[in-house]
C-alpha cells in the first residue's frame, strides 16, 4: 500500500481543505488519498488524513472513538503530536457518535480562544455518513441554509448523519464572535465541507428555483 | 521569458518549495485560522529565507507553503512581472518546484503581488497572495503592539477615525494614498498592503481569496471571497479613488486602469503608463499593436 506522501499529498488535502474553509459549504472531494490510510489508524480514513495534514510536535489532539487508544497511537507515532484533553486540545477528531451530554460537553469544552487571540481555538473534525447534494432526498439528511463570509448570498447545504443537536450548540458556541470553535464535516466517502466560525447556520428546506 | 535559458533546478539540494514540512505546516494551520477570522493577524513563526526581509519573505513563504505540481505561479512587482524583485522570487519557485510560472494572469492559479491586485478580475480557484510590509493598521497611530492588539480585541479603533478626522481638518481631504484602513467582515480593521486605493474595491466580495503576508512582522491574515470589505469613511467624505482626468496610458490608451506618472525628459511632459504590465501587453496585443 503506497504511503502518504507528507509532502505533495500533504499539500494536496491542504489545499482542498483552505478552500472548503474559504468557501463554507462547498463539498471538496478528498480524492484516492485516503486509500493510503492503513487500518491501525483505527480512525475513518478522511479524519486521518486531515490529521497527518496538520498535526505534528507544535499542536496537540483530541479523540473520539470506539478505540481512542490505538488512533492516539497512530497519531501521535506518526505526526509527534501529543493528546491532550478536550478543553486544551488544538484539534479534536469525532469518529463516533456522540449522546446529548457528550455533545454539550465537548461544544462547551472545547477551546474558543480569547478576545487577544482569537486564533487559539479549536478546530473540530466530525465524521457524518454523507454530505450531500441538496434535493437528493436521501432519508434521515438534514437541509442546512449557509450565510456568511465565503458565501455568495446564501448556500444550501445537506448532511446525513450529523445529529440535530450539533447545529444549536455551534450557533451558541459561536455566539460571541471573533471567538467560536471552526469545524469540519467529513463524509465516508472523502468528501469535506467547512463551518468556519464566521457561517451562521440555519435548519430548512431548499428553496426551489423554479 | 521562461524556458529560453537554462535555469538550475535545485529539486534534489532543497526540500519540494524550499521550506521543511515543519514550516509549512505551521503556515498552514495558520492561513486556516486566518479565513476563519477575517482580517485578524495570526501570529506566525517567519523563517529566515534567502531574500532580505522587507522584501516580500511573508508573501514568499505564503507561496511556498501553498504551490503544488498543479499550479500555475504568477508574480508581480507593483503591476510589473520584470521587476527584479518579481524575476528573483519567480526563479526561487521555479528552481525549488520544478513548476512552470506566467505571466497570463488568468492562466495563474496562484499569483504572488507587492502591492498591486491586476486588473482583470480574479476568479474562485485563483489564490492572491500580498506582501505585507506594515500589516498593523495602527501602528503609525499607536507604536505598542500590546495596545494595538488589545484595541483590536475592544474593536476600539477610534484613534483611526480620529487621525482620518484630523487628515480632514488639515488638509481637508483624508490623504491617505495606500495601505487605506478597512474593516474586514464589519468587524477587524486591516491594512489591504500599500495597494492603490484603485484596488480597495477589488477586495469586497470578491470571487478569490486574498492571503497577507508579513514576513518580518510574522503576521498572516486573509480576505475570503464573497466578505465584506469597507474603507473607512465619512458621509460627507466618502471613499474615492485616484482619478486623473483626462489621462491615459501612452502604450495603450486605457482610461480605465491605474496608470503611473512619468516624466519625459526630453520634451518636458507628463506621461502614463499601465501599472499592470501583463494587462497593458495583452490590450496591445487584441488591438494588434504589439
Amino acid at each position: 500500500m503506497a504511503r502518504f506522501d507528507m509532502v505533495h499529498d500533504a499539500q494536496d488535502v491542504y489545499r482542498r481543505l483552505l478552500d472548503a474553509m474559504a468557501r463554507p459549504g462547498k463539498i471538496n472531494d478528498l480524492g484516492p488519498v485516503r486509500e493510503k490510510i492503513p487500518p491501525e489508524a483505527a480512525l475513518a480514513p478522511g479524519l486521518a488524513v486531515m490529521a497527518l495534514t496538520l498535526l505534528d510536535g507544535e499542536v496537540s489532539f483530541a479523540v473520539l472513538s470506539q478505540a481512542p487508544e490505538a488512533a492516539e497511537r497512530y497519531l501521535k507515532w506518526s505526526t509527534r503530536s501529543r493528546p491532550a484533553p478536550l478543553t486544551e486540545a488544538d484539534y479534536i477528531f469525532v469518529d463516533k457518535h456522540l449522546n446529548a451530554g457528550e455533545t454539550a460537553a465537548l461544544l462547551q469544552g472545547a477551546k474558543r480562544g480569547t478576545l487577544l487571540r482569537p486564533d487559539q481555538s479549536a478546530t473540530l473534525f466530525l465524521a457524518v455518513t454523507r454530505l450531500a447534494a441538496p434535493g437528493e432526498g436521501v432519508p434521515g439528511t438534514i437541509h442546512l441554509r449557509l450565510k456568511g463570509p465565503g458565501i455568495p448570498g446564501e448556500r444550501p447545504g445537506a448532511v446525513v448523519g450529523l445529529p440535530r443537536l450539533w447545529i444549536a450548540g455551534r450557533c451558541q458556541v459561536n455566539s460571541e464572535y471573533p471567538l467560536g470553535i471552526d469545524m469540519v464535516l467529513v463524509d465516508s466517502a472523502g468528501r469535506i465541507m467547512a463551518l468556519p466560525r464566521t457561517t451562521t447556520v440555519e435548519e430548512g428546506a431548499p428553496v426551489w428555483d423554479m | 521569458m521562461n524556458g529560453s535559458e537554462t535555469k538550475p533546478v535545485w529539486l534534489d539540494t532543497y526540500n519540494f518549495a524550499f521550506l521543511d514540512e515543519g514550516s509549512k505546516r505551521e503556515i498552514r494551520r495558520k492561513t486556516l485560522k486566518a479565513v476563519a477570522i477575517p482580517g485578524y493577524q495570526v501570529p506566525f513563526a517567519s523563517r529566515e529565507m534567502p531574500i532580505a526581509r522587507g522584501w516580500g519573505t511573508g508573501g514568499l513563504q505564503l507561496t511556498l507553503a501553498l504551490i503544488g505540481r498543479g499550479d500555475r505561479l504568477k508574480v508581480i512587482d507593483q503591476g510589473s512581472d520584470d521587476s527584479v524583485n518579481a524575476v528573483s522570487i519567480r526563479r526561487l519557485v521555479e528552481n525549488t518546484t520544478g513548476i512552470e510560472t506566467t505571466v497570463d494572469t488568468a492562466a495563474a492559479t496562484l499569483i504572488q503581488t507587492r502591492h498591486r491586485i491586476p486588473e482583470q478580475p480574479l476568479r474562485a480557484g485563483q489564490i492572491l497572495v500580498l506582501q505585507v510590509p506594515l500589516p498593523e493598521p495602527l501602528r503609525l497611530i499607536e507604536p505598542r503592539e500590546e495596545v494595538t492588539r488589545r484595541q483590536h480585541a475592544e474593536m476600539d479603533y477610534s484613534a483611526m477615525w480620529l487621525a482620518l478626522y484630523e487628515d480632514i481638518v488639515r488638509w481637508g481631504d483624508i490623504t491617505v494614498g495606500h495601505s487605506y484602513p478597512c474593516l474586514a467582515h464589519g468587524r477587524y480593521l486591516f491594512s489591504p498592503s500599500p495597494i492603490p486605493r484603485w484596488d480597495i474595491p477589488k477586495l469586497h466580495q470578491a470571487a478569490c481569496l486574498y492571503l497577507f503576508g508579513a514576513g518580518r512582522e510574522k503576521r498572516i491574515y486573509a480576505i475570503p471571497p464573497y466578505t465584506d470589505v469597507q474603507p473607512l469613511s465619512f458621509d460627507d467624505y466618502p471613499f474615492a479613488v485616484e482619478r486623473l482626468a483626462g489621462a491615459c496610458c501612452r502604450l495603450c490608451g486605457s482610461t480605465s486602469t491605474f496608470l503611473y506618472e512619468i516624466d519625459d525628459a526630453a520634451s518636458g511632459q507628463k506621461l502614463y503608463q499601465c501599472s499592470d504590465t501583463a494587462y497593458c501587453q495583452q490590450r496591445r496585443q487584441e488591438r494588434g499593436q504589439a
